[in-house]
C-alpha cells in the first residue's frame, strides 16, 4: 500500500525521477531526493529492523541520521544510516540483526526470557564453567548487532584536507546560517558544516512562514562568501580549536577535514527526546519531528489514524500537518494539561494507545512531542560544563572559552526572528574575535601584510532564554530508554539497586548510551531514571561524558591519504629495469640483490662489483673550527687529519654507547665531508647542530646535509682499479698515488666534481665514487658497460652484508644495541683518552675495565649450521650472549657469525653453545680476530 | 669508452602515483604540476648581492631577473636559476651548489592551493601566504620548502625537498590534483 501523498510544498523529492531499488530481496521504487527509509515508508514498509537484544520489531522513529532503528546493509557497506542516506538507483538494501528473516526472527524468543536477561546478565551467566566459554562465545556472536563488511580490501585512499576558517559554524539551521552570513559579511573566512543534505534545519519541514524565512536565508547565504559543507559533520573539537570535520558529500568519498578554526560557533539546534513508556519502541511510535519530516520533505503519510502526545508547539504543528495530509487525529493528548500516554499496544506495530484514565484509543500511529535534548557534545569537548535547567527540562551551555560560542536552540528558544537576531550577533562577535587572532597570526608571518585590527568592543548579544517545558522523561510504565541497546527503565533501576549509584558506572553496566546513537536520544532519560532510582533530584543528575567522535566516522576516512614517504637513489631506474629484489631500509628502497647474492660475493672477490651506496649519510662541514667539532664527536684523534686523507671513527653518546660510525674526509683546510650510516644520517646531523647551537655557538662551523647531492657507488674487487682507470680523469689511481684511506677529486665518465675515496666495507680493494646525483645513473651505467669484459656486476645489500661479515666489520644497530659502549665493539684503539674531551669520554673511562659484553667473531663447529640472528649463546645452561650477525660465507664455504658475549666468555678459543630455534644446539668457538677472512687486510690495501 | 655526454636526470621519473605520464601541450585542468628539478640551486649563508632589499629575511621570496631567491631559515638563502649555477666557473666561496641535492616542483593554477591543502597544513589564504612568502613545513609527510610566487596572475607554488623524495612527492601532488583534473606537464624552462 503506498503512503506517498500528493505534492506538498517544500518537498525535496523529484517526482519525475523514479529510482528502482531492492529491499530484503524485493523490488521497490522510490524517488530522487528520498532517503532509503522514506522510500520504504512510502511503499508501506513499517518494520525496518529488529532490536539488538530482544529482537523486537522496530520502525521509523526519528527519520534522520540518529534513528536507532534504521541501520541497514547497503551493498557491501554495513551500518548505513538509512534514514539519512539518499536513495540511489539500483541500491541493494537489507535489514541487519534478524534471523532467519525480518518478518520472523527466531531470536525474538528472548523476549520471553527478559526477566532473566537484566543488566549484566552475561557478566554473571557466562563466567562458569570456564571450559564452556568458547561455546558461549559462538552463540553470543550470533546476537551481535551490525551488518557484514566486505571481505575485499577497502576503497582507494580517502581524501583529506587541512582548512583554516576564521569562523567555523557547526550546524546549518537558521541560527547557524545567520551566524555564518553575519560573520562572512564582516570579512571573516567562514566554513558552515551541516549534517543534513540541505541547509535550513527545522525550517525545511515547517510551515509556509518557515519556508519563506528559509528562502531568504539561502539567498543571503549564497551571496555571502561562505564555504558550505552539507551532509558533513563536526565530529570533534580538540585543543586550540582543532576541529574535526567529516565531509560525507565529497565527490571522492568520505573526507576528513582538519580545521584550525579561529572561533567555533556551535549551532546544532536541539534533538527531540522520546518518552519512556511501555511499547514506546513499536513501529508506528514516532517523534513529532519525524512525522513532519516524512510528511513535508518526502510526502509520506506515516499512518492513517494517529494519537498525538504533545507538550510543546511542535506537537501541535505535527498534528496540524497530519490532519492536512488526511491522517485522522484520533486523540490529541495535551501533556501540559497533565494528560499522557500509559502504553502503546501491538505486536508488529501500534494497534492502540492507552491513555491516562484507562482510555484506549485505536490507532496505527503515535506521535510524541515531549521535549528536547541539547546536543552539547562540542561544548563539553571545549571544556564547557552545561547545567541542567529544570524549567526547560534540558541542559543549557555554561561559561565558554573565547574561541567557542553557541547560538540557536542549544542556547534558547524564541521566534525565528529571535533566533536570527541572536545568531547575527554571535556571527559578528565571532568575526571580531577571530579577527584579533588573524591580526596576531599575520604579524607572526614575515611575508604577510599587517591586518587592520577589529574593534576592541565586544558585540552585545541579545538574550535568548530557553522556554519552560514540562518535565517529561519517564512514563508510568517501563519503556525503552536506549533503543540501540534495548535498555529499559527497569534495567536502570535494577542497576541502581545493585549499587551502581554513579551514572557513569551504571551506564557501563547497563550499556545505556553506548550504542550507535551515543546518548543523543537517551542520555537525559537515562540520567533521570537513574536519579529517580537513586533518590536524587532530577536537577542534580549527572551526565555521561561526551567524547569525540560526535557521529560515527569510518576509520579509513580518519586515516586519510596514505602518505608513506619513500626515498629513492638516483640509480633506482637501473635497479628496477634489471629486476633487482628491493628491500625497505628505513624510508629507502634499496636493491637487496640482483638474483644470486652468493654469486655476487664471488664476483666481487674474484673480479669487480659495483654497489649503490647512495643512502650513505653525507654531511659537508665548512669552517676553521671543524677539527674541534670532530674531536668532540668522535672518540679518536682528528686534529691532524691531512688534506686528502680519510679517517674512520665511532661516535658515542654521553653515556659511552655507540651511536654511529663512519668516515670523514678532508678536502681542504676548512672543508670536510663526513659520512654516517644510512639510518643515522638525520640523527647525526641534528646531534652536530645541537652541539654547535647549544655548547659551541662561537665555533666557526657550517653544516650542510649532502646525502642526496651525490650518487654514491662502491667499486670493489681486485679489478676495481683497472675498471676505474678506464673512466677516471685527473686522478692517479695507483696504490702509491692514491693509498688506502685517502680522498681525491676528479672526473668520472665525463662527469666533473666527483670525489673518490679508497675504502670499502667488503674487505676488497675498493673505491667509493661519489657523483653529483643528477649524473649518477650515467656513471653507474658507464661503470657496468666499461667493466663488462672484466666481469663487473652490480651487487646488492645482501652480498655486501656477507662480505662485511667475512671481514668482521660491525653494523651499528645490528651488532650493537642501546647498551653497547665503545670498548665493547673491540675497537678500544679508537678511543683516545689523551684528548681533553669528547662525547662519552668520562663514561668510557669509568667502564673501560668492564663494559659489559664484547663483540667477537664466532665460528660454529658444524660449518653447515648458520644460527639465526638473535640466537641465544649459552655456557652450560647459563645465558652468556647472543648472535648479532650470521651468514653462510660463499668465500669460506662455512657459517660465520658475530656475537655479543659476556667478557668472561669473549677470550679467543672459548667454546660456547648456541641454542637454535629447533631446540638443538651447536658448539661454536670464539675467534682471534673479528675478521673471518683476510684479517691482515692485504687485499684491502692492494 | 663510448663517447657519451653525461645526462642530468631529474629524480622525478615522469609518472604519477597511478602510472600516468607527464603531458605535453596545453593543460586541461585548473592546476598543473611541473618538475623543475633541473633548475640550479645554490645555498648561500648571506644574502646574495643585490637581494638585500628585496628578500627581507626569513619567510620571504622574490623573483629577480631570471632568478628566485628565498629564505626559510636564519643564515640561509637559496638561489634558484634556470641556468647553470656556475656560468663563470665559480660561485661565491660562502655558497654551496645544492642543485643535485634537491628536487624542485611547481604547482600552478586556480586550484593550486586547493591541491596543496590536501597534503600540507599551511594556511594558503592570501592574507597569510601571499605571493612572496616562503616557509619550511611538512608536505605529504616530508620536510619541504613552500615558496609562493605567482605567475601571470595565477597562484604558483614551488616545492623544494630532498632529491631522494622527489619522485614520491611528485606522485603525492599529482594524486592530490586529481580532483581538479590536474596534470603533470613539461617544465617550460622559465622560473
Amino acid at each position: 500500500m503506498t503512503a506517498r501523498l500528493p505534492e506538498r510544498p517544500g518537498e525535496v523529492i523529484d517526482r519525475s525521477s523514479s529510482l528502482p531499488f531492492r529491499w530484503n530481496g524485493g523490488d521497490y521504487t522510490g524517488m530522487a531526493g528520498d532517503t532509503i527509509v522514506s522510500a520504504l515508508a512510502a511503499s508501506g514498509v513499517r518494520v525496518l529492523s529488529r532490536s539488538f537484544k530482544y529482537r523486537r520489531p522496530r520502525g521509523v522513529m526519528t527519520a534522520d541520521f540518529n534513528d536507532p532503528n534504521c541501520l541497514f546493509q547497503v551493498g557491501d557497506e554495513p551500518n548505513v544510516r538509512a534514514a539519512h542516506r539518499l536513495l540511489e538507483p539500483g541500491m541493494d538494501t537489507s535489514s541487519q540483526t534478524s534471523w532467519p528473516s525480518l518478518r520472523f526472527d527466531a531470536k525474538a524468543a528472548t523476549q520471553a526470557l527478559s526477566p532473566f536477561l537484566g543488566p549484566g546478565f552475561y557478566y554473571k551467566t557466562f563466567m562458569r564453567p570456564r571450559f564452556l566459554w568458547p561455546v558461549y562465545q559462538r552463540v553470543l556472536r550470533t546476537f551481535a548487532a551490525g551488518g557484514k563488511p566486505s571481505p575485499q580490501p577497502g576503497h582507494s585512499s580517502p581524501d583529506k584536507r587541512y582548512a583554516h576558517p576564521d569562523v567555523l559554524v557547526a550546524g546549518g539551521g537558521p541560527a547557524g546560517m545567520m551566524a555564518a552570513i553575519s560573520a562572512a559579511e564582516r570579512g571573516a573566512r567562514v566554513m558552515l558544516v551541516d549534517e543534513q543534505h540541505e541547509t535550513g534545519g527545522y525550517l525545511r519541514w515547517s510551515d509556509s512562514d518557515g519556508r519563506l524565512a528559509l528562502a531568504d536565508l539561502r539567498t543571503r547565504l549564497a551571496a555571502a562568501d561562505v564555504e558550505v559543507l552539507t551532509d558533513s559533520v563536526v565530529f570533534g573539537r580538540y585543543d586550540h580549536n582543532w576541529v574535526g570535520v567529516m565531509q560525507r558529500s565529497h565527490p571522492q568519498g568520505e573526507r576528513l577535514i582538519k580545521a584550525r578554526a579561529g572561533v567555533l560557533v556551535v549551532a546544532p539546534g536541539l534533538i527531540e527526546r522520546p518518552l519512556a513508556f511501555e511499547g514506546n519502541d513499536l513501529p508506528g511510535v514516532v517523534l513529532s519531528g519525524a512525522a513532519r519530516r516524512l510528511l513535508n520533505l518526502y510526502a509520506v503519510r506515516p499512518g492513517t489514524r494517529a494519537v498525538v502526545l504533545s507538550a510543546n508547539a511542535e506537537g501541535a504543528a505535527a498534528a496540524a500537518d497530519l490532519a492536512d495530509a488526511g491522517v485522522e487525529i484520533a486523540a490529541f493528548v495535551d501533556a501540559r494539561a497533565g494528560e499522557t500516554v500509559v502504553r502503546a499496544k501491538g505486536r508488529t506495530g501500534v494497534r492502540s494507545v492507552e491513555l491516562t484514565g484507562g482510555k484506549t484509543v485505536e490507532a496505527d500511529l503515535l506521535v510524541t512531542a515531549t521535549g528536547w535534548t541539547a546536543p552539547t557534545a562540542l561544548l563539553n569537548m571545549a571544556g564547557v560544563v552545561p547545567t541542567f535547567d529544570p524549567e526547560s527540562s534540558r541542559f543549557v551551555p555554561g561559561e565558554m572559552p573565547d574561541d567557542v560560542m553557541a547560538t540557536g536552540g542549544i542556547v534558547g528558544d524564541g521566534s525565528v526572528a529571535d533566533l536570527l537576531s541572536h545568531a547575527a550577533a554571535v556571527g559578528q562577535e565571532a568575526a571580531r574575535r577571530s579577527g584579533h587572532k588573524a591580526v596576531h597570526k599575520a604579524a607572526a608571518i614575515p611575508a604577510a601584510a599587517a591586518l587592520a585590527p577589529p574593534s576592541k568592543e565586544p558585540v552585545e548579544l541579545p538574550t535568548l532564554e530557553p522556554e519552560p517545558h514540562p518535565p517529561l522523561f519517564i512514563g508510568s510504565t517501563s519503556g525503552f530508554i536506549d533503543f540501540s541497546e534495548d535498555v529499559t527503565t527497569k534495567d536502570i533501576t535494577a542497576a541502581a539497586d545493585e549499587g551502581y549509584r554513579s551514572l557513569e558506572l551504571a551506564k557501563r553496566y547497563t550499556t545505556a548510551t553506548m550504542g550507535p546513537t551515543q546518548g543523543k536520544l537517551e542520555v537525559i532519560n537515562a540520567g533521570v531514571a537513574h536519579a529517580i532510582a537513586t533518590g536524587r533530584a532530577i536537577a542534580g543528575m549527572g551526565t555521561t561524558t561526551w567524547r569525540p567522535p560526535y557521529a560515527p566516522v569510518s576509520l579509513g576516512a580518519l586515516a586519510g591519504r596514505m602518505l608513506e614517504p619513500v626515498r629513492h637513489s638516483p640509480l633506482q631506474p637501473y635497479h628496477e629495469r634489471v629486476g633487482a629484489q628491493p628491500i625497505v631500509a628505513g624510508q629507502w628502497i634499496r636493491p637487496n640483490h640482483y638474483g644470486d647474492p652468493a654469486a655476487e660475493v664471488t664476483a666481487v672477490r674474484s673480479s669487480v662489483g659495483v654497489i649503490d651506496v647512495s643512502p650513505l649519510g653525507k654531511i659537508e662541514l665548512r669552517g676553521r673550527d671543524v677539527p674541534k667539532l670532530l674531536e668532540l664527536v668522535y672518540t679518536n684523534k682528528w686534529s691532524k687529519l691531512a688534506v686528502g686523507s680519510v679517517r674512520y671513527g665511532i661516535m658515542c653518546a654521553e653515556d659511552g654507547v655507540v651511536m654511529d660510525d663512519g668516515v670523514t674526509a678532508r678536502f681542504a683546510e676548512d672543508r670536510y665531508m663526513m659520512t654516517t650510516t644510512s639510518s643515522g644520517a638525520a640523527g647525526v646531523y641534528d646531534w652536530l647542530e645541537e652541539w654547535l647551537a647549544t655548547a659551541h655557538p662561537d665555533w666557526d662551523v657550517r653544516l650542510t646535509a649532502m646525502t642526496d647531492a651525490y650518487a654514491s657507488m662502491n667499486v670493489a674487487g681486485p679489478e676495481s682499479r683497472a675498471l676505474l682507470e678506464r673512466l677516471v680523469e685527473g686522478i692517479e689511481l695507483d696504490a702509491e698515488s692514491f693509498p688506502h684511506m685517502h680522498v681525491r677529486t676528479g672526473t668520472v665518465a665525463g662527469v666533473a666534481d666527483c670525489f673518490l675515496w679508497r675504502l670499502g666495507f667488503t674487505g676488497e680493494l675498493s673505491f667509493e665514487v661519489h657523483v653529483p646525483a643528477g649524473y649518477g645513473l650515467h656513471v653507474w651505467e658507464a661503470l657496468l658497460e666499461q667493466g663488462a669484459d672484466l666481469g663487473a656486476v652490480p651487487f646488492g645489500l645482501e652480498a655486501q652484508r656477507i662480505m662485511r661479515l667475512e671481514k668482521g666489520h660491525f653494523i651499528v644497530g645490528q651488532d650493537t644495541d642501546g647498551l653497547t659502549r665503545a670498548h665493547s665493539t673491540g675497537l678500544s684503539t679508537l678511543i683516545n683518552s689523551d684528548k681533553p674531551d669528547f662525547s662519552g669520554k668520562q663514561e668510557l673511562e669509568w667502564s673501560e675495565a668492564d663494559s659489559g659484553t664484547m663483540l667477537v667473531a664466532l665460528q660454529p663447529e658444524d660449518p653447515a649450521v648458520v644460527p639465526p640472528e638473535a640466537s641465544q649463546v649459552l655456557s652450560g645452561n647459563t645465558l652468556v650472549g647472543r648472535i648479532t650477525s650470521s651468514r653462510m660465507s660463499p668465500t669460506l664455504g662455512r657459517s660465520i657469525c658475530l656475537a655479543q658475549l659476556t667478557q668472561d666468555h669473549a677470550a679467543p678459543g672459548t667454546v660456547v653453545t648456541v641454542h637454535l630455534p629447533d631446540r638443538t644446539r651447536v658448539r661454536a668457538r670464539v675467534m682471534e680476530h673479528h675478521a673471518h677472512f683476510d684479517p691482515e687486510g692485504s687485499r684491502l690495501r692492494g | 669508452m663510448a663517447d657519451r655526454t653525461p645526462i642530468f636526470r631529474s629524480p622525478v621519473r615522469r609518472q604519477d602515483a597511478r602510472g600516468r605520464g607527464t603531458k605535453t601541450g596545453a593543460p586541461v585542468g585548473s592546476v598543473v604540476v611541473e618538475d623543475v628539478s633541473t633548475a640550479s640551486k645554490v645555498l648561500h649563508n648571506e644574502a646574495p648581492a643585490g637581494t638585500e632589499d628585496t628578500v627581507a629575511g626569513v619567510g620571504h621570496a622574490a623573483r629577480l631577473d631570471e632568478r628566485i631567491i628565498y629564505s626559510v631559515a636564519p643564515g640561509e638563502w637559496l638561489e634558484l636559476s634556470a641556468h647553470s649555477p656556475k656560468p663563470d666557473g665559480s660561485i661565491s666561496p660562502t655558497a654551496i651548489d645544492v642543485t643535485h641535492a634537491r628536487a624542485l616542483l611547481r604547482v600552478t593554477g586556480t586550484d593550486a592551493a586547493n591541491t596543496l591543502e590536501k597534503i600540507c597544513a599551511l594556511d594558503f589564504d592570501n592574507r597569510f601566504t601571499p605571493s612572496g612568502a616562503a616557509a619550511r613545513t611538512s608536505v605529504a609527510a616530508i620536510a619541504a620548502e613552500v615558496i609562493r610566487l605567482d605567475r601571470d596572475g595565477s597562484p604558483s607554488y614551488l616545492i623544494c625537498c630532498s632529491r631522494s623524495y622527489g619522485d614520491y612527492l611528485h606522485g603525492a601532488i599529482t594524486d592530490a590534483a586529481t580532483q581538479f583534473a590536474g596534470q603533470s606537464v613539461e617544465w617550460d624552462g622559465s622560473l
